[in-house]
């Protein structure tokens, strides 16, 4: 076992008498990529969403690196190291593939209002920097052909590449994706399938939530498995498939 | 495809930039040498208001168009700005009366835009977490209250009445008295409108420009890259503040006098219509927008009241019909004719 990046204890969210997710626990090591899964209304997002700092839990807590994280805001938890994509794709719509990268380093960028202001020669490098690390970042995934496209005309496909570049745009530890397959062919499942693994490979963590069995199984070191919010089984892709509870979850439907 | 014409290019802007600026400073000039058209001297006060009105509707801007949050309380900034720089700079009023000191006008102008900044962080306090239609609420609610006080507060206001002899601007031991020459002051405020556009430009193509238009573009996704965005609302409250209390300084020293009556409510709604009509998010619309209302305002001063019909009639014929103002004509003009220009050749 290597060293634990991401901790979640007695995860619990209650809205309005809804348990959505009830006393969760599991931990990431550094280098994995851990699989989320469940049947629909499991209570997936909304652990990504205590995780990054989106909904506060009502009790349990989140840890990262050894820091309590939980109950910051999504902006604070992006500076410490954790970004995440969404489910529904929440692109800048109206911004182009290169901008949408530079916002996504919004929090590793220092230059406030006066040195925008009077353009200062720090600022001027400072964004000239981030530019680069931008264009880098989008060779990394693929997508270095469209910086200049608007993102609301790139493909499905393609928008929920560019989600992921601007999250990993921003450095960070642990990277979440929510459902970062859904949508596309299966050519593009490949090559996404591909990059998550590059990704790994570039020392960020992922956590991600994937429908498509095929995918998950064929990436994940471990997965955690959920149903009404509570943890029916973790571990390796092998063990949990042969879980009866899992089948059951899966096979079972409505009761 | 972001367009790549000179004129979108950086070089072409800064040209086109260039020659503007060189034709607001020439144009004027020839006519006061009566070289081109007569003179006559409110067609400066004309182009002073425009000047003034586009570093409103450019503040504004930076909290509509690029925040993404609306204010129909805009006047109330105008009217903190017109009404602090009165009473920190008028000998018989405010900070003179008080004390016997005053502050010479243009200082007195910059502090009086501090104040309406300060006001407006305090405002976008409560006001940041609001989504539209309470947040117009809101902002109307503080231009009235801003209103109510000018209007009541006598010892402090003069009421209703309003305060004359207002100081004129002095720098530099030269005066910028508009009894004497309205074209100084023209020069004056063609100043800071290339000083506060230029700013502008700055703060909109920056890292923080960037989180204020992410916010605008997607709130939740911003807050997930990293932008504070109650901070970022409350600071481009503050920015657009700053830009309206000091053009309402500028204001009010152009006219010599103040009363409440300028800032009543239909006002915001009046720079809300400049910013609609230019086009908002961009450089030039609020200048077309303040140009072109400017002088529909003055050339309809014997409609009175109805203007307001007509500014509302205005605002829902560019909702309606022209969502990017007059700014955008360009783009839905070239995108109508591409539009047929492909039905031509499907057909
Ligand atoms: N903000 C919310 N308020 C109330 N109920 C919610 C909210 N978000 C999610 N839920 C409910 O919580 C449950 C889990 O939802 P979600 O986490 O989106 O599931 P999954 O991502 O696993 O499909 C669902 O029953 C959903 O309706
Ligand atoms: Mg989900």
């Amino acid at each position: 076992m290597g060293e634990k990046l991401l901790e979640v204890k007695d995860l619990t969210i209650n809205f309005s008498g809804l348990k959505a997710v009830d006393t969760l626990n599991f931990s990431i090591d550094k280098g994995e990529i851990f699989g989320l899964i469940g049947p629909n209304g499991a209570g997936k997002t909304t652990t990504f969403n205590m995780i990054s700092g989106a909904l506060k839990p009502t009790s349990g807590e989140v840890w990262l690196n050894g820091q309590r994280i939980d109950g910051n805001y999504m902006y604070q938890t992006n500076k410490l190291g954790i970004a995440r994509t969404y489910q529904n794709i929440n692109l800048f719509r109206s911004m182009t593939v290169l901008e949408n990268l530079l916002v996504g380093q919004h929090c590793r960028l220092t230059c406030g209002l006066a040195p925008a202001i009077l353009r200062t020669p720090r600022e001027r490098k400072e964004e000239a920097a981030a530019v680069e690390k931008a264009k880098e970042t989008l060779e990394f995934c693929g997508l270095h052909e469209k910086i200049d496209v608007y993102s609301n005309s790139l493909s499905y496909g393609e928008q929920r590449i560019l989600e992921i570049a601007r999250a990993l745009v921003s450095d960070p530890y642990l990277i979440i994706l929510d459902e970062p397959a859904a949508g596309m062919n299966p050519t593009e499942k490949n090559s996404l399938a591909d990059l998550v693994q590059r990704i790994r490979a570039k020392g960020v963590t992922v956590l991600l939530v994937e429908h498509d069995m095929k995918f998950v199984m064929g990436i994940t070191d471990r997965i955690c498995v959920l149903n009404y919010g509570k943890r029916i089984a973790l571990g390796t892709p092998a063990e949990v498939q042969a879980n009866p509870e899992v089948i059951e979850a899966y096979l079972g439907g409505g009761d | 495809m972001k367009e790549q014409g000179f004129f979108q290019s950086k070089k072409g802007k800064t040209v086109i930039a260039v020659v503007a600026i060189a034709l607001a400073i020439i144009i004027p000039l020839m006519m006061d040498n009566n070289i081109i058209f007569t003179q006559n001297k409110y067609f400066y006060v004309l182009l002073c208001l425009i000047g003034i009105y586009t570093i409103v509707t450019s503040g504004l801007d930076i909290l509509f168009g690029y925040t993404g949050q609306i204010s129909f309380g805009h006047a109330g900034f105008f009217c903190i700005g017109a009404y602090g720089s009165v009473l920190l700079s008028h000998t018989q009023w405010g900070l003179g009366k008080a004390t016997g000191y005053v502050l010479t006008p243009i200082l007195s102008i910059f502090i009086a835009a501090c104040i309406a900044a300060a006001v407006g962080a305090l405002l976008a306090i409560p006001a940041s977490k609001l989504v539209f239609h309470f947040l117009s609420m809101l902002t109307i609610a503080f231009n009235q209250i801003v209103y109510l006080i000018a209007n009541n507060f006598s010892w402090l206001t003069n009421g209703s009445i309003g305060i004359t002899s207002v100081p004129a601007v002095t720098l530099f031991g030269i005066s910028f008295a508009t009894t004497t020459s309205k074209l100084k002051y023209y020069y004056l405020v063609l100043f800071f409108v290339v000083v506060f556009l230029l700013v502008k430009t700055h703060i909109v193509n920056s890292r923080v420009g960037r989180g204020l238009i992410a916010i605008r573009e997607n709130p939740t996704a911003a807050n997930g890259c990293g932008v504070n965005v109650a901070k970022y609302k409350i600071m481009s409250f503050a920015i657009s503040a700053f830009y309206v209390g000091f053009a309402g300084g500028l204001y009010v020293h152009m006219i010599g006098f103040i009363s409440p009556d300028t800032f009543v409510q239909n006002t915001s709604v009046i720079f809300i219509t400049m910013l609609l009509f230019g086009g908002s998010g961009n450089l030039v619309g609020p200048i077309l927008g303040a140009a072109v209302i400017t002088i529909i305002q003055e050339g309809l001063q014997f409609l009175a009241d109805y203007r307001m019909l007509i500014y509302g009639i205005v605002l829902l014929l560019i909702i309606l019909f022209q969502p990017q103002g007059i700014a955008g004509l360009g783009n839905t003009i070239s995108g109508a004719v591409s539009k047929r220009k492909r039905g031509a050749a499907n057909g």
